[in-house]
């Protein structure tokens, strides 16, 4: 049988009560999102107030001003114009800090 | 507040960044409509960039960074934030055909009196080296002769509807800390509350791992040992008719009755020559296994069948002794627990993240 001490039960220090939680808002060239969206998010989830959210955009986004309104602390992490979605979620992922991260991708620009 | 979804599929992950891709990409590619259904990756303390694949295509991933506590653990937590009516387990090396989930949903959406739903292994192997084929032409088998009447909830790929899987406990996270025969556990409890669990043998999967010789032998003693030794082997037999265990010992006990009859009678026969009856066991045990190697012969050819025997006399032997090992055990040591520490965590009862595994 094996055994374990506290320090591999706990290894990243500090133990916390709950888990972290991040929202990662991805745009696309010709995407957005509404605010609301990420808002319904917010509310969705018991401890909002410790939600990270990261929002990756491809090229320069549309418009960020209404969501950074919204959004206390938004992270804005911007790519390559022509970066696909996939890799705007693999490239966020990697800066989010969250134990439970969601992924949110915005709906094409209505023309 | 977020509506609810009629489908949440989970996947527990350990160490996958090599096929996780293929098998989202697969759910992906799934006839149901795309706003039916959320995609939940519970990353089990990965080491390999498996997180950053999940990203790519999931609605959320959970990251478990202490340590690994078997799919059980996981899925149970993908189920803590599910949307779904519905959950459907997909393993980390399972390909579903596109109709797969959404025929298993219409299954529970036009049948009440089915909970839970499985899928079997199509007939091709991710893998196509001799030890892969074995394993997935024997498993096959038993899905084959027992799908429909079978209480199985397959690991693979099998759907059971929220309100069932909570009543019934969820996975048994306390017991089963590595992966192996969880979902076999749960089915036998859905089944025991009175739940509809059935294995279909027309909803297909194709199963991506590649096995050797060493992997099966250790699959067939854990599964083997822990029938014995925690789940009870004839109660298990009874509800999972179509495990791979039971496939492999159900022939063993006409072969050891016949046996144990020749080598009464060949106690008459003056100094019978070791050849033959070395010659004579392994008739035996080839005639006892006939309805196995006429199907492997169907499904892969003659050649496969005979060069298969070796293999399967091999896994059988490793499963009787397992077995042996496991009654031994409960007996000596009783059932399966987990380690020291979880057990001192879950008395003092800490409210901490990852949570302590739970008994059930």
């Amino acid at each position: 049988m094996s055994r374990i001490g506290v320090d591999d039960a706990f290894p990243q220090g500090t133990p916390r009560r709950t888990p972290r939680k991040s929202l990662i808002v991805v745009l696309p060239d010709n995407h957005v999102v509404p605010p609301d969206a990420v808002t319904d998010r917010f509310l969705s989830e018991a401890e909002s107030e410790e939600m990270d959210v990261i929002l990756a955009c491809a090229g320069h986004p549309a418009s960020i001003a209404p969501l950074q309104r919204r959004v206390r602390d938004l992270q804005v992490l911007l790519a390559p114009a022509g970066t696909s979605s996939e890799d705007l979620r693999e490239l966020a992922m990697l800066r989010a800090p969250g134990d439970i991260v969601r992924l949110l991708t915005g709906s094409p620009v209505q023309v | 507040m977020l509506e609810p979804l009629p489908l949440s599929v989970i996947v527990s992950t350990h160490d996958s960044a090599l096929t996780l891709g293929e098998v989202l990409a697969a759910i992906r590619a799934s006839d149901l409509p795309s706003h039916s259904y959320e995609i939940i990756v519970v990353d089990d303390a990965s080491a390999d960039g498996t997180v950053a694949v999940a990203a790519r295509y999931a609605d959320t991933v959970v990251k478990i960074n202490a340590r690994r506590s078997g799919p059980a653990y996981a899925r149970n937590r993908g189920v803590e934030l599910a949307r779904g009516q519905a959950v459907a387990f997909v393993d980390d090396d399972v390909v579903v055909h596109p109709d797969t989930l959404s025929r298993m949903l219409g299954m529970l959406s036009e049948r009440a009196d089915i909970d839970a739903v499985s899928a079997s292994r199509d007939e091709n192997s991710g893998s196509t080296n001799f030890a892969s084929r074995y394993w997935n032409v024997l498993l096959r088998f038993g899905e084959e002769r027992h799908s429909g009447q079978c209480a199985q909830f397959a690991p693979g790929c099998g759907v059971v509807r929220r309100e069932a899987f909570h009543s019934a406990g969820a996975y048994d996270e306390w017991r089963f800390s590595r992966a192996c025969l969880e979902s076999v556990e749960l089915g036998e409890r859905l089944l025991r509350a009175g739940r509809g669990v059935i294995l279909s043998a027309d909803l297909k999967v194709t199963h991506l791992k590649r096995w050797d010789l060493g992997s099966i032998c250790r699959e067939v003693w854990r599964r083997s040992g822990l029938f014995a030794r925690s789940l009870g082997y004839l109660r298990m037999s009874a509800a999972a008719p179509s495990d791979v265990v039971f496939t492999l010992s159900r022939a063993l006990t006409p072969a050891v009755a016949l046996l144990g009859t020749l080598m009464l009678a060949a106690a008459f026969v003056p100094a019978p020559r070791m050849a033959a009856k070395g010659a004579l066991a392994l008739a035996i045990l080839l005639l006892t296994n006939m309805p196995m190697h006429r199907f492997y012969a169907r499904a892969q050819g003659f050649g496969f069948a005979i060069a298969s025997a070796p293999l399967h006399i091999l896994a059988q032997t490793v499963a009787a002794v397992a077995l042996c090992t496991g009654w031994i055990l409960r007996d000596v040591l009783g059932d399966v627990s987990p380690d020291a520490a979880t057990q001192a965590y879950s008395e003092v009862g800490l409210e901490i993240w990852p949570p302590v595994p739970r008994k059930l």
